[in-house]
């Protein structure tokens, strides 16, 4: 989207992926780009679907190969396209330059190994050290999400849902990689521990000079932690901007929607105002703006409309052909 | 909380520690365990302890009753029957043993094969061993034994080619489940390559279900091995394999029973025994069952 960033740290351009399922094709991301400047931290949000995971995923070329049909597009880390690398220059890539949090922890972590191989793993990988070095590594690594280095040695199994997060964070930074994905990293927790492992991440970010793409549905955690926000709807970004672009001048009538969906304390609101409808069909290609239905501005342009993007300043983008005005809010 | 408590917390449920000490506590798999290893101590002992070669034939003796003399009786040529059992038994374990592990090896490869690989390796493999599964077992162990011919080493293989398919489905069944599991993104997400991901990651946790299926398959094994030589295929006499002895007992069941009960009463009991055995094993690695 900011083309004027000849060689930005890591963007992604003009990314599609489709998956088959069944005889249906999946149209899971459809056309998405963006910049990251390093040491920068974007936030994608959108609804369950609207394809973030996918980004995330297709960025490390660790979809399931059986699944996809189609992953076209460029991800560029320094200026080399990833989708171009062989399994030998993608591996170098993989932990050690860009890793990724995953989703849930009861899943992420492999049930049949101990904590300190798992996080050891990438580590021996990457820097050609024996065992007990990387597990040395290990045990300071899980010192420093917070987990004494005497449970290095426990499985998966023994930790709770919390901590098994703390590991697999730990597993993505064993080689302090220079980009972190973080995707959904605390959904599967319950609140307290979440802004426990918001703040941790948060504060690792911070020490080691990260950049980070975090993946959420969440607008509070965006707020605490993103520079950059991506709004997502359907597999398109539909509103990009700095956080005080997003959060202060909302401008798609999706993003509004969110905002206006979300419970505020100062506000004595009612009712939440919840978008109404569901999401597209990903197996439907549609004519004109994907929002179309949900909208509360739809109109006759909008059924054609071919996703041009309309710049409302430098550093904040919407794909939208009948944006809420200045000054008409709502 | 290191790994050195003594009880069963400590361990990841799966690992072979793990259910070695749950196995010491469950009653019917220690019976099991102890008949089997009795019997397999017995047999290795067996020229030493009795009193009689197990060829050795008495004339005047053929057809004895159980007594003080010959302690389980004698059969149609006046060999001990005693001497007969506990030798044979070594037949029945090799045979259950090695088949099921030819079985198991075989299977697990073209199980772990088709299911990493998928697509057309898959379905040629699964359609080619479909052709396997759509005959009986035995009938399939007995069609081989026609071709191969009879003989230890004969039904040991025909055994085995008729177990794999069996082996194969689980194993890929077990492999498409883990392939899709986080984890092994996680693990390619760090830059593991793909030989780490299938011995580190995919293996470890296909495996327990197979154990059991092993377990299962040494006692399904015994017994269709002493089935094959009751029917005259498989081991002949004179090898004192217990489904031959039966099978030669069977003509003189209305006059002198003992002959015939004593092989089968052992073929239940060590098939009772590794049924224990494998039953355990299930209920130990199936988490559902935990109390």
């Amino acid at each position: 989207m900011n083309e004027k960033k000849e060689s930005a740290f890591f963007s992604i351009r003009d990314l599609n992926v489709q998956y088959k399922s069944g005889a249906q094709t999946v149209y899971a991301v459809n056309g998405v780009s963006f910049d990251l400047a390093a040491g920068e931290t974007l936030g994608l949000v959108g609804e369950t679907g609207a394809g973030k995971t996918t980004i995330a995923k297709s960025i490390l070329r660790i979809l399931p190969p059986h699944a996809v049909k189609k992953m076209e597009g460029q991800v560029l880390y320094e200026g080399e396209d990833i989708f171009q690398m062989n399994d030998t220059e993608l591996r170098k890539i993989r932990g050690h330059q860009i890793s990724m949090i995953f989703q849930d922890p009861m899943t992420a972590l492999n049930p049949v190994k101990r904590v300190n191989e798992q996080i050891a793993e990438g580590y021996i990988q990457h820097h050609h050290c024996t065992k007990a070095e990387a597990e040395k590594r290990a045990e300071e690594m899980l010192e420093l999400v917070g987990i004494s280095a005497d449970r290095a040695g426990e499985y998966p199994h023994q930790f709770s849902g919390g901590m098994k997060q703390r590991v697999v964070i730990a597993m993505a930074l064993a080689c302090s990689p220079r980009l972190l994905i973080a995707d959904e990293p605390t959904t599967a927790l319950d609140v307290t521990i979440q802004a426990q492992v918001l703040d941790l991440i948060k504060r690792l970010r911070d020490e080691l000079g990260t950049s980070m793409i975090l993946i959420t549905h969440d607008l509070g955690v965006v707020a605490g932690i993103c520079d950059q926000v991506a709004v997502i709807y359907a597999g398109r970004i539909i509103e990009y901007g700095t956080k005080a672009d997003v959060f202060r001048h909302p401008t798609h009538p999706y993003t509004i929607g969110l905002f206006g969906a979300l419970p505020d304390l100062k506000k004595d609101v009612e009712r939440l105002s919840p978008i109404e409808g569901l999401p597209p069909d990903p197996t439907e290609q549609i004519e004109g703006c994907a929002f179309y239905p949900r909208c509360e501005r739809r109109c006759e342009k909008c059924k054609s409309y071919r996703y041009e993007p309309t710049r409302l300043s430098d550093t904040h983008t919407i794909l939208c052909c009948n944006p809420a005005g200045e000054g008409e809010e709502k | 909380m290191k790994g050195n408590r003594k009880d069963t917390g400590s361990l990841k449920p799966g690992s072979l520690r793990y259910v070695w000490r749950k196995l010491l506590r469950n009653k019917s798999a220690v019976f099991g365990l102890t008949v089997v290893c009795v019997l397999i101590v017995l047999s290795l002992i067996s020229p030493l302890i009795c009193r009689y070669d197990y060829r050795s034939m008495d004339g005047l003796n053929a057809y004895s009753l159980p007594s003080a003399e010959h302690l389980l009786g004698c059969d149609e040529l006046g060999r001990d029957i005693l001497s007969r059992v506990l030798y044979g038994a070594r037949y029945t374990f090799i045979i259950g043993i090695l088949s099921t592990a030819i079985a198991a090896v075989l299977g697990i490869a073209m199980g772990a094969v088709a299911g990493y690989f998928g697509g057309a390796v898959d379905s040629a493999l699964m359609r080619f061993l479909d052709i396997f599964q759509s005959f009986p077992m035995l009938i399939l162990a007995m069609a081989f034994c026609a071709v191969f011919g009879t003989g230890i080493d004969k039904c040991i293989l025909a055994l085995g080619i008729s177990n794999i398919s069996g082996f194969a489905r689980l194993m890929r069944a077990n492999i498409l489940r883990i392939r899709n599991m986080e984890y092994v993104e996680a693990a390619t997400s760090i830059g593991c390559p793909t030989r780490k991901i299938i011995t580190g990651h995919v293996i470890p946790n296909a495996i327990s279900p197979i154990i059991v299926e092993i377990a299962m398959g040494i006692s399904r094994n015994g017994l269709a091995s002493s089935s094959l030589s009751f029917l005259g295929l498989g081991v002949q006499q004179p090898t004192p394999e217990w489904g031959a002895m039966l099978s030669s007992a069977r003509s003189y069941i209305r006059y002198y029973p003992h002959m015939a009960i004593i092989p089968g009463i052992f073929i239940l009991i060590t098939v009772l025994s590794f049924n224990l055995i494998g039953d355990a094993v299930r209920d130990i690695l199936d988490p559902t069952l935990k109390e």
